[in-house]
């Protein structure tokens, strides 16, 4: 049973990294970006109601202090003030008479070296009876606007938020919120920030060649790059004939203590295509190239001029893979077989390689489907997904109708889909089936980059797996007659069903792609 | 409604206060009705606002304070069930109902009334206007927004802010 699946973000933040192996472990060098600290969902408005103050922005504004008028009535009412919660606020404390003037004296000091605007001839007592709060939505004290802010799930939504004045500005960087939902986003640069209906231009993303996690690929002459569209960060891979391999003798490893012996591939391919690229961590990308009529995993640095290859270890029919507790993860039809692969750092140059492929979990029965009944066609589409818990495998059974009766391989999708996941047990080397993937996540699926999404009953439902019509583009499935669009499988009872932004759009040779951005 | 009444406070069982707005209008509300708002409700179960008292409210004037207590009055029994775990369908749906039409009111009403729900921290209150608050900015420009809820045009400085800030995150800016 999978309790709980935390979104994973494609990339490895700093714990993560930790799980590398012993040398990769120092080798990486932290660079993420720390993030910040998430407070619980919800936790938010709590902490923040019991502010006796304004927000900043209001100190000074509109000539007076902004004064609580629930503690002006207690103490206008000669009652002793009793809070219940002491969530760390300056009211939260229990207090005598007396230890509460102790504390309006030095409270209203720090007010007034603050800059908080008395006026003249305003005693105390008028200012706890009199005060009059700003009148203009941009000023609303921050909990306030966190309240609202929660209630926004589309990305755009609140970074329009942000853009309506200063003070919204400092509140979306300042509460603690969920992850908005993802972008929906086509090659030609058409996003829908779910669950948003209208089609937004987002020109950063446009022309993208592949896409991993928030990093999506683009060819130029002689390579290519990977940019993040959300923060237009970019990412240099090397050129795509540049592989290089570890030396070594028979059983031994290449490492000797000058570091790793690279031979430079002097056969370098005359094609090589990559396939599913993996930011893995700022010092470490993946992926799948196929040279020589197989493929192998690659692995690079960013910024460095080499793609490292293992050359004992070919996957002639690699399926998925994913960066799960510092390691990759292939799965392979050949044998069935869910391969681990150790990586670690050669020192003195810093980039990383294969040290070891090993066989994690055989697959009974074999994991390949593929069956004709009359004009339908099924075909079994696998995907690796990873979340900090569990390293799941996602079963989807696509139906399509043959365009050909003898060409079994060009079908259209006919929108039916059975969907099944299993959860990696590495202990006992098997898959476990698993019935949910927990009441507030969903599954945002694509080849090559799925990643789940924490949401709350009011966006959309949990326990689902969002998917599309056609993600593959190695297969024929793509008929220029039709348009695609995208569904929502519910885990509960095996429903599909479609769900706003209602979108289609034409085949293209890249397909669609989902982008999450951070809270 | 929640108007000035002269009716005695302890006619049958329930307990009586009276609340003064910031105009010195005298509102007398069952005390349960008047506990929703947290910061009431401990000067209520000090025995406070009751007989010729009354709690005064200096930065909530009549009209604000006549539509939170009408909110009140209306949640009152069904906070009273602890947050109404026994409530029909149809008295779910009845509350439903009302919180639709009850902050189906100008922009400025809602203002008034989210921030008089915080000063007197009335939970529920203050999530039904923000929720309708966003609501009202869903699927709109940053200018849109700010027209429906009444801030005044933006200078050219403002804009280009505005502007700014959707490039920077990657939007053309609308």
């Amino acid at each position: 049973m999978v309790s709980r699946l935390p979104s994973s973000n494609g990339l490895v933040g700093p714990g993560r990294e930790q799980a590398l192996g012993g040398g990769v472990a120092r080798a990486v060098e932290q660079q993420v970006k720390p993030q910040t600290e998430r407070r619980a969902h919800g936790s938010g408005g709590a902490r923040g109601r019991r502010e006796w103050r304004a927000a900043p922005w209001t100190r000074g504004s509109g000539g007076t202090v902004s004064c609580d008028v629930g503690a002006a009535a207690l103490r206008a009412a000669g009652t002793r003030m009793r809070r219940r919660h002491c969530n760390g606020g300056r009211g939260a404390k229990t207090h005598s008479g007396e230890r509460e003037e102790r504390r309006e004296r030095g409270e209203r000091e720090e007010e007034e070296r603050q800059g908080y605007f008395y006026p003249e001839n305003m005693s105390r007592s008028s200012l706890m009876t009199g005060a009059r709060a700003p009148r203009s939505w941009s000023d609303i004290p921050l909990d306030l606007a966190g309240l609202v802010l929660r209630r926004l799930p589309a990305h755009v939504d609140r970074v329009r938020f942000a853009a309506v004045c200063p003070q919204w500005r400092v509140a979306v960087r300042e509460i603690p919120l969920p992850p908005p939902l993802p972008l929906l986003a086509l090659p030609d640069g058409t996003v829908y920030s779910l669950p948003c209906s209208e089609p937004l231009r987002f020109p950063a993303c446009a022309g993208y060649a592949d896409a991993c996690g928030n990093w999506l690929a683009f060819s130029e002459e002689g390579g290519c790059f990977l940019r993040n569209p959300l923060s237009n960060a970019t990412v240099a891979l090397p050129g795509m004939f540049c592989v290089q391999a570890p030396r070594r003798g028979a059983g031994e490893q290449p490492i000797g203590e000058t570091g790793v012996t690279w031979t430079e591939m002097v056969d370098t391919p005359e094609k090589l295509t990559m396939y599913k690229l993996l930011f893995c961590s700022p010092r470490l990308i993946a992926t799948f190239v196929r040279f020589q009529k197989t493929a192998w995993v690659a692995v690079c640095r960013p910024g460095s001029s080499w793609w490292s290859v293992h050359l004992d270890h070919p996957f002639p029919l690699f399926v998925d893979v994913v960066f799960h507790q510092g390691k990759l993860y292939v799965l392979d039809h050949l044998k069935d077989v869910l391969f681990s692969i150790d990586i670690c750092v050669d020192y003195t140059t810093g980039n990383p390689w294969i040290s070891r492929v090993q066989q994690a979990i055989r697959s009974v029965p074999p994991l390949r489907f593929f069956h004709t009944a009359g004009e339908i066609v099924i075909t079994k589409v696998l995907y690796l997904v990873e979340s900090p818990g569990a390293l799941l495998m996602v079963h989807r059974k696509m139906h399509g109708r043959l365009m050909n009766q003898a060409d079994t391989r060009t079908a259209v999708p006919t929108g039916v889909n059975e969907f099944e996941v299993f959860k990696a047990d590495f202990e006992r080397s098997q898959w476990t089936k698993v019935t949910t993937i927990g009441d507030d996540q969903v599954l945002f699926l694509r080849r090559r980059c799925s990643r789940f999404v924490s949401v709350s009953q009011n966006e959309m439902p949990g326990d689902c797996i969002v998917f599309f019509e056609n993600d593959n583009e190695d297969h024929d499935w793509y008929d220029e007659e039709n348009s695609y669009t995208w569904y929502v499988y519910d885990m509960k009872n095996g429903n599909v069903s479609t769900c706003p932004p209602m979108c289609s759009w034409k085949p293209v040779p890249v397909p669609a792609t989902w982008l999450f951005p951070e809270a | 409604m929640a108007a000035p009444e002269s009716g005695d406070g302890n006619n049958g069982a329930a307990r009586m206060v009276t609340l003064i707005s910031s105009d010195n209008t005298r509102f007398e509300v069952e005390a349960a009705a008047a506990s929703l708002s947290q910061t009431l409700q401990l000067t209520i179960l000090d025995g406070g606002g009751g007989g010729g008292d009354g709690i005064p409210l200096p930065n909530v004037d009549s009209a604000t304070l006549s539509k939170v207590l009408e909110y009140c009055i209306k949640h009152a029994p069904a906070a009273a069930n602890g947050g109404a775990p026994n409530a029909t369908a149809v008295d779910r749906a009845e509350l439903e109902r009302f919180d639709n039409e009850f902050v189906n009111i100008d922009q400025s009403v809602l203002y008034s009334l989210i921030m008089a729900a915080h000063n007197l921290e009335i939970e529920g209150l203050q999530s039904l206007v923000a929720k309708k608050v966003a609501d009202m900015i869903k699927g709109k420009s940053p200018m849109e927004i700010r027209r429906t809820l009444g801030f005044p045009d933006p200078t050219p400085e403002e804009q280009a802010e505005m502007n700014a800030h959707m490039l920077e995150y990657g939007w053309a800016y609308e």
